[in-house]
């Protein structure tokens, strides 16, 4: 019955939120603002991230190709899929989830605990409209765009460690990965990404407008948004791997 | 003007209001008095809808509110000013964003009144105006919470609701605000409903009385009415005002 009544809410905010982000006021400051927080702050942390993790995905690999098959020249291009598939979007929306989730979770709570959800209200102003619907929008574009770079950085350090571990060449690097990865691929991490993206305001903000008074529900809604919000993209990753698989040439 | 009948609210299947039944003329200061908890806050916001009663009815100028919703709540809340019992100012705005917010959104205003209203009602709650370009962190707690009384004040609602406006304040500035509620009434006609723990100022101000306790009410009506109840706690409340004086 709990359950259903909290999904029921979770629908509605759904709704509302992406309804929002179509209808005035449109509050341009405030999306700019979101934008900026998403995107533009967020980027170095999830660069180094995914930089490490490339390279760890390349050494490994190339360790254990060497001793099943005695050679690691397909690396470069199993890497490649992975990294656009898998790696690059679900390693850069879990970093953002928990940098953008864990804040907005905190700003919303502490917002509902300190009555100024209430004080929006009275006012007239949909708190879903002020301060779910921008953040729903920066943070799809801004996942999309970090999405993107991720990859890229991603697919740079792999080449980066294939020169000057592996011994190859850029060239040999970007042929090999280009016979395993197309263009397809790079869609689908964009749909992977904004998928994730929007999860992560949903949860952070519908976290924090259930919190419970005091410091420790602000602290309660900050860390249930965050796991949240884990568990939500590595579960989507989940279905929308099964759905695009079904499009992958065999 | 707003009739409360037979209102009951519970959490969880604690019983925070039981059957309460009042009601409050137009232009008239109603103050509620009670210990901590008894559901003095729970009681405004359901006055205003942002909470629902379990049952019961809320008729404001006729109207069951309790049947409203969100949309046609938005009338009533037009009319109606809340001060929290929280500063409830929004933190990434400037005091002036602050107080601007509510004139921008409920009032059609040119910039040059907004102006004017926000600096008359910094001035109603004893305010300078070089606090208006700081962030709600930046200034003190008693300040937030008269920044809070202004910004409700500029809209000039109808009826305004006020939880604990003074608690915190100086004495001084709490003696302002007082005045400035009794002004309003008698002025403006505007209708009161204070939360406070201040049996003294109730006294001073109020047309009537109400005193709950455990979600009922223990005593009301007008003030030498209560003054010569018989209820222990509401002579434990009066106490308190004589201890003050002597
Ligand atoms: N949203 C809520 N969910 C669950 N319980 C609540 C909620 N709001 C209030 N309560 C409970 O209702 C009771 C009354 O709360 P309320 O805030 O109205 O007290 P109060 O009379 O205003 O007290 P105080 O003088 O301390 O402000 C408290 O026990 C509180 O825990
Ligand atoms: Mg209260």
């Amino acid at each position: 019955m709990k359950i259903l009544a909290v999904a029921g809410d979770f629908t509605h905010l759904l709704v509302m939120s992406f309804r929002s982000m179509f209808s005035p006021p449109w509050r341009w400051k405030n999306k700019m603002a979101a934008l900026y927080f998403v995107a533009v702050e967020s980027l170095p942390v999830i660069i180094i991230c995914v930089g490490f993790a490339a390279v760890v995905t390349i050494i490994e690999a190339s360790y254990h190709m060497k001793i099943v098959i005695q050679s690691d020249a397909l690396v470069p291009g199993f890497a490649a899929i992975l990294i656009l598939r898998e790696l690059g979007s679900v390693i850069s929306s879990l970093l953002l989830g928990s940098r953008v989730g864990a804040g907005w979770a905190a700003e919303v709570s502490s917002m509902k605990v300190t009555e100024q959800i209430d004080a929006l209200k009275l006012l007239g102003i949909s708190p879903i409209q002020y301060l779910v619907g921008p953040k729903l929008l920066a943070c799809i574009l801004g996942n999309i765009v970090l999405g993107v770079i991720a990859n890229i950085a991603c697919l740079f350090f792999a080449m980066l460690i294939s020169v000057f571990k592996l011994g190859y060449t850029s060239g040999m690097f970007l042929t090999t990965m280009r016979v395993f990865v197309n263009f397809q691929d790079l869609l689908f991490a964009m749909i992977k990404s904004a998928c994730f993206g929007a999860t992560i305001p949903l949860i952070a903000c519908f976290c924090g407008f259930r919190a419970k008074s005091g410091a420790d529900g602000v602290g309660k809604a900050t860390t249930d948004a965050v796991v949240g919000i884990s568990v939500a993209i590595i579960f989507l990753d989940f279905i929308l791997s099964y759905i695009f698989s079904h499009f992958y040439a065999s | 003007m707003i009739k409360y009948t037979n209102i009951k609210k519970s959490f969880s299947g604690r019983t925070v209001l039981n059957d309460i039944s009042f009601s409050v003329a137009e232009g008239e200061i109603v103050f509620i008095l009670g210990t901590s908890g008894t559901g003095k806050s729970v009681l405004l916001k359901n006055t205003v809808g942002l909470m629902k009663p379990d049952s019961g009815e809320i008729l404001f100028q006729g109207t069951d509110i309790v049947q409203l919703n969100e949309e046609q709540l938005l009338e009533i809340r037009k009319q109606c000013g809340m001060i929290f019992q929280h500063p409830a100012l929004f933190d990434s705005l400037t005091v002036r964003e602050n107080l601007a917010f509510g004139l921008k959104r409920l009032k059609k205003l040119n910039d040059d009144d907004i102006e004017q209203l926000i600096k008359q009602s910094l001035e109603d709650v004893n305010l300078s105006l070089d606090i208006l370009e700081k962030k709600p962190s930046e200034i003190s707690y008693g300040m937030q919470k008269r920044v809070s009384i202004a910004r409700t004040l500029a809209i000039h609602p109808q009826v305004l609701l006020f939880d604990e406006p003074t608690t915190g304040l100086d004495p001084v500035t709490t003696t302002a605000i007082n005045q400035l509620i009794y002004t309003l009434s008698r002025k403006h006609k505007i209708t009161s409903i204070v939360v406070s723990h201040d049996m003294g100022c109730a006294i001073d101000i109020a047309d009537k009385i109400i005193v709950l306790d455990k979600g009922n009410i223990i005593e009301q009506g007008s003030v030498t009415e209560v003054q010569k109840s018989q209820v222990p706690l509401v002579k434990d409340f009066m106490l308190e005002v004589s201890n003050d004086i002597s």
